[in-house]
């Protein structure tokens, strides 16, 4: 295999940009075995890539971070440079807190999208249990949780007829809102709030 | 948002290093896509550091292979934020003996450049 390098020579500019390093290594027909590597490599610092993007978000520089959070500018850019291994549970708090931003980690096999529906709703039950014990002992607490367990019911079903309307051979289904208003309270008029859209 | 340029010399050493030194050019190509990454968010791309990017002389920024893995040379890509035009031009990619005539290279490119 010949490995000699020839002499690098100046020659006018290509003109062909691209918009991300991406489009250039299509664009550019790079091998796949060196495109494979770079995304592997991409994934290994996919957590330290959030952080610095969390830094962005909250508009600080790497000197005005590490003033916040007692470091040195060094200790920042060393650990934006590093691989998510070498991450500490620590610095991704102390992120957190510098930039009031929050993170979650899933690792593990992906759940697929049953597993998914399943977690998700599961988090919706938690919260909106959670609130229903917030509006014990204070009416006006009561009756704006209230309003909202109407809103996020009809967002729900909204939800769920717009996607049963993808399935093949579906009928049209859809949701109508009745506002009946608190029972215990003075009786108004009931009156239908919305339609699902075809 | 900033656009990327490879220079012809680029395209040469690319195709050497796909052949030849293919985790080198994986490892320097991960750390451009941190460059851009950076570059993008950041109004001024000084303002920031990495223990992969090394300013070179007439605003010239290598980037090493660091995070490629263990046992890969000492690989450098040399590019020029020309911060006007918002464009990232990729010049040239070698390794650490060659770092001198590359550097100069670098430098002869923005001086041409410059001077239109």
């Amino acid at each position: 295999m010949n490995t000699e390098r020839e002499k690098k020579v100046h020659a006018p500019l290509t003109g062909r940009r691209y918009n991300s390093v991406d489009e250039l290594l299509a664009a550019e027909s790079v091998s796949h075995e060196v495109r494979s590597a770079v995304s592997k490599l991409d994934m290994e610092t996919m957590i330290v890539h959030n952080l610095i993007q969390m830094r962005h978000s909250a508009g600080l520089t790497q000197q005005q971070l590490a003033e916040k959070l007692g470091k040195t500018q060094g200790a920042i850019s060393k650990l934006e440079s590093s691989s998510d291994t070498e991450i500490t549970l620590d610095e991704l708090r102390a992120y957190c807190q510098a930039t009031d931003e929050q993170i979650m980690l899933c690792i593990g096999k992906p759940m697929n999208h049953v597993e998914s529906v399943k977690w998700h709703a599961s988090g919706i039950k938690e919260h909106l249990s959670a609130l229903a014990k917030m509006a014990h002992g204070d009416s006006d607490m009561e009756q704006a949780i209230q309003a909202f367990f109407g809103e996020a019911f009809f967002n729900i079903l909204t939800i769920l007829s717009k996607c049963q309307n993808e399935m093949p051979n579906s009928k049209d289904v859809q949701v109508r809102m009745k506002q009946i208003g608190n029972p215990t309270k003075q009786q108004q008029t009931p009156k239908f709030v919305g339609n699902v859209p075809a | 948002m900033w656009q990327i340029e490879p220079i012809p010399q680029w395209e040469k050493d690319r195709k050497w290093y796909e052949k030849n030194r293919p985790n080198e050019l994986a490892a320097v190509l991960h750390n451009l896509k941190r460059y851009v990454a950076q570059i993008n968010a950041s109004p001024n791309p000084k303002s920031f550091h990495a223990g992969y990017i090394h300013p070179e002389p007439h605003g010239v920024v290598a980037l090493d292979q660091k995070g490629g893995g263990g046992n890969l040379q000492e690989t450098r890509l040399y590019v020029f934020p020309h911060e006007e035009q918002k464009v990232l031009y990729i010049i040239t990619i070698g390794n650490k003996d060659e770092q001198s005539a590359d550097v100069q290279f670098c430098s002869e490119f923005v001086e041409s450049f410059k001077n239109g």
